[in-house]
């Protein structure tokens, strides 16, 4: 018998008996009543995602008779378009100092996050480390056990970060899941690489640098999206530790402003120059709380969809 | 991913719960667990401050003392100074207080911060929280030992131990005749200043509040077009005129959530404000008859489907429909929202706000309102190194409660005319777009002239709401557990009550069936009903009855 003969009986022999010369199911072109079926679903997720934050939007831009004749609910169709809601919500200057500040804080804090993560990770994924074993049971202790409301702002308060915009950085920089997650993938690269650097009289910080780092450019996007979004998003540290509303990040302002369904003002004397309808108002600064994550999120899309799978599986 | 998100929520119900517990743990050393101290004998035997009511501007239509507030058609000409001196001289004043609206912009920003500190004369810095987070930074920074010299104050479990620990008792500053050194916190009515008290002293200063508590806020235009009457005069009366308001093709309903309902339906069949006292005995509202009445009622009204679908929704803005026309009563809506409907539907055309009383069940006669607890919050002065401290944080309490007409009260409310507001042609201020954003300081929250009734550009609004108030007052109807505080209510209380209103909204959706309240109020006596009873009956008792 040929190999390749030899190979076709083995195949046959160890594999269940499949429809003779044809590939499983999934490896073929579907059908196309398979196709439509797809297609719907798809649609369907695709208008779920898509309606709310196209009412979002509508909202924001809609003027008091729409908001009356859809029933002092969402619009989803603005009839008369008018930027009035914008323009309330960003005079006095709250608003866009809230965002930069929120801009800012989210950039140095994944910044500093990433690298401390990634050095606590790398510290961890060397196998043989000095203190690495300890350092490891602590990190996973800190995945099990998130410390309560009071100890926390306690701890804040004796390093006299109250009202300091570091008791937004320092408490979260480093999230212990995350450093896990590094760490496997740092494992799961190459050893040999590093083995033959080190022979070549490379120290831990230049493999760091200049092989593991540059390897890892999919696991950091990802992280750091993470630590990202998660800084942006933060309300709960602020309204705990920051005292003056001059340093509230954009979310707390946001938080006050939409969900406590708060006034712009005036309701307390009952006058004043008319104000663009609450409902707008409220869509509208949401639209600005999201537009940053919206703009930078396709610059870090194809390191996100490689990314996601990190860890699940190895190899 | 799920780990940033998992931490963040653990974090929050962390938090709800370390808020409960340190209520009753960290304070647990501080007096026992025992009012000792604060019995209703020990709290009546205290002197009050001597109530003297501010003559310097004169109501168009006069206040009473048992509850109706002043009227006003225009904002007075004449302006008096109340407060003859500046406050202070450079100090430093801190505070913290719930905010209700967007914050304002900082004091660098904010000219109108900037004019208050120079009239006052200290650098009043202003924690501002928002009401949602409220519940879990008060304890937090009392947990903190940090605190500022003014806070508005939440009643937390363990309360009165609070207050004798961290607090300054403000007998001697304040009692009786003292009370004249500031004039404008004599004007506050003695009702609010009853709340005060505990331990056998004064704690705080009120933040009153019109005794009138609640409208029935409806839409008077919807009620035209329907051709029914704004006075619907017994129960059947009032269904059918619910039923006239409603069409659910036109998307209209009667009402939107069902507090509003099971308020109004309370009134018509005389359920108690809360609590019914009689020979010491204390009777709940959920245990009463008439209550039963109502959860019938309620079933009935939810079955002809007046109430907005989606009523049961906790956020439905209720506020939003009524503006836009969807539903046409806010019935049992704080009073203090006249002026925000004005505020919001200026450029809403028809939109026509009125009041409307309600009858006994059977038509014979009006009735029977209940009164509001006429106070807001308290606000505490923590306790100072010298009483020259106190005193001064008394002066600036005593300017931010200057009363309404009041070069002060321009100023706090309004603030600088042609930056903040400009004067219209009948003599009434109207906020600037600056204005509205700049003078949102939460100082009404630290001291607060009583309310009057007032609405620039529309004085008949005066004559409206006065004329409501003074039939409903003179048959209001009291909350016997006002000025009692019972550590049951302040700890336990919420969930419970939270479980036993879940209940009730099952049986008047139909779920469950109305059999199952008496096993509701089962349960709801054994988590809070029982003690608070027994905490209010003790007081009361060591009090040698009324």
């Amino acid at each position: 018998m040929t190999t390749i003969e030899q190979r076709a009986t083995q195949r046959s022999q160890s594999e269940p008996r499949r429809r003779s010369g044809k590939r499983p199911v999934w490896m073929e072109t579907p059908g196309p009543l398979v196709q439509a079926a797809k297609a719907v679903a798809l649609g369907i997720s695709l208008l779920l995602v898509i309606i709310p934050f196209w009412s979002v939007l509508a909202t924001s831009l809609a003027d008091q008779q729409t908001i009356n004749s859809s029933g002092g609910g969402m619009v989803m169709w603005p009839h008369g378009f008018s930027l009035n809601a914008y323009s309330a919500v960003l005079s006095g200057g709250v608003v866009t100092r809230a965002m930069v500040i929120s801009i800012l804080i989210t950039a140095v804090g994944t910044f500093v996050s990433l690298a401390t993560t990634a050095g606590l990770a790398y510290w961890l994924s060397r196998p043989g480390a000095a203190g690495a074993k300890p350092m490891l049971l602590l990190v996973l202790g800190a995945v099990l056990f998130t410390p309560g409301l009071i100890p926390s702002y306690l701890v804040v308060k004796e390093f006299q970060l109250l009202d300091n915009y570091a008791s937004l950085i320092l408490p979260v920089m480093v999230n212990a899941f995350n450093v896990i997650v590094m760490r496997a993938f740092f494992q799961q690269l190459p050893q040999e690489l590093f083995e033959s650097a080190a022979i070549d009289g490379a120290s831990s910080a230049t493999i760091l640098f200049r092989l593991v780092l540059p390897l890892s450019k999919a696991v950091l996007a990802v992280i750091g999206l993470f630590y990202a979004v998660s800084y942006w998003n933060a309300f709960f540290n602020a309204m705990l530790y920051i005292q003056t509303t001059d340093k509230w990040p954009l979310a707390l302002v946001l938080r006050t402003f939409v969900v406590n369904q708060s006034a712009i003002g005036g309701d307390q004397v009952g006058s004043g120059e008319a104000l663009p309808p609450q409902l707008p108002m409220q869509m509208s600064i949401l639209v600005i709380a999201i537009l940053p994550i919206l703009l930078v999120y396709p610059f870090l899309q194809r390191h996100f969809a490689k990314g996601v799978m990190i860890g699940a599986v190895k190899g | 991913m799920t780990g940033i998100h998992v931490s963040r929520r653990t974090f929050l119900a962390g938090a709800a719960g370390a808020a409960a517990l340190i209520g009753t743990g960290s304070l647990a050393g501080c007096g026992g667990s025992s009012n000792q101290g604060n019995s209703s004998s020990a709290n009546a035997s205290v002197k009050l401050p001597t109530y003297i009511r501010y003559g310097g501007v004169k109501p168009d239509l006069p206040g009473t003392d048992a509850g109706v507030d002043a009227g006003f058609r225009h904002f007075p000409t004449s302006r008096p100074k109340s407060v003859p001196q500046k406050p202070g001289n450079g100090e430093t004043v801190t505070g913290m207080a719930n905010i209700f609206y967007a914050i304002p912009p900082g004091r660098d920003r904010n000219s109108y911060w900037a004019g208050l500190d120079d009239r006052l004369g200290v650098n009043l810095d202003l924690q501002m929280v928002s009401a949602a987070d409220w519940a879990t930074k008060f304890p937090t920074v009392i947990a903190g030992n940090d605190l500022p010299d003014l806070i508005q104050m939440l009643i937390v479990a363990n309360y009165p131990a609070l207050l004798e620990k961290r607090f300054t008792r403000l007998d001697e500053f304040l009692s009786g005749d003292a009370i004249k050194d500031y004039p404008n916190l004599a004007n506050i009515p003695t009702s609010a200043w009853k709340q005060t008290v505990y331990n056998g002293g004064i704690y705080g200063i009120p933040i009153p509040r019109g005794r009138i508590g609640n409208y029935n806020f409806i839409r008077l235009d919807l009620f035209k077009a329907a051709g029914v009457s704004p006075e619907p005069k017994s129960y059947e009366e009032l269904v059918e005129t619910t039923k006239a308001l409603t069409d659910p093709k036109k998307r209209r309903w009667a009402l939107a959530l069902p507090v509003q309902a099971r308020q109004l339906l309370g009134r018509v069949n005389g359920e108690p404000n809360v609590w019914r006292e009689e020979g010491g005995k204390f009777t709940h509202a959920y245990e009463t008859q008439e209550f039963k009445q109502t959860v019938n009622d309620l079933v009935a009204m939810w079955k002809s489907g007046v109430i907005h679908p989606d009523a049961f929704n906790p956020s439905q803005p209720f506020k939003q429909l009524f503006n836009a026309g969807t539903v046409a009563m806010d019935a049992w809506g704080g009073y203090t929202g006249w002026t925000q409907y004005i505020l919001d539907n200026q450029n809403n055309p028809g939109f026509e706000l009125g009041l409307m009383p309600t009858h006994t069940r059977d038509g014979s006669q009006l009735a029977r309102w209940t009164y509001g607890s006429g106070f807001y919050s308290m606000t505490g002065l923590k306790q100072q190194d010298s009483p020259e401290k106190t005193k001064l944080m008394l002066r600036v309490l005593n300017y931010l409660a200057a009363p309404f007409g009041t070069d002060e009260y321009l100023y706090r409310l309004y603030g600088q005319e042609g930056v903040d507001h400009n004067i219209n042609a009948d003599g009434d201020p109207v906020l600037t777009a600056k204005g509205t954003t700049n003078t949102v300081l939460p100082i009404r929250y630290m001291a607060d002239a009583p309310g009057v009734l007032y609405q620039a550009g529309r004085p008949q609004d005066a004559d409206t709401q006065h004329a409501w108030q003074s039939r409903e007052i003179p048959t209001c109807v009291d909350n016997p557990a006002l000025g009692l505080f019972s550590n049951t209510f302040a700890s336990k209380n919420t969930p419970v009550d939270k479980t036993f209103q879940d209940g009730i909204n099952q049986i008047v959706q139909g779920r469950q069936p109305v059999s199952t309240l008496d096993n509701l109020i089962t349960v709801w006596r054994q988590g809070a009903g029982d003690g608070m009873r027994r905490d209010y009956e003790d007081q009361l008792q060591k009090a040698g009855g009324r």
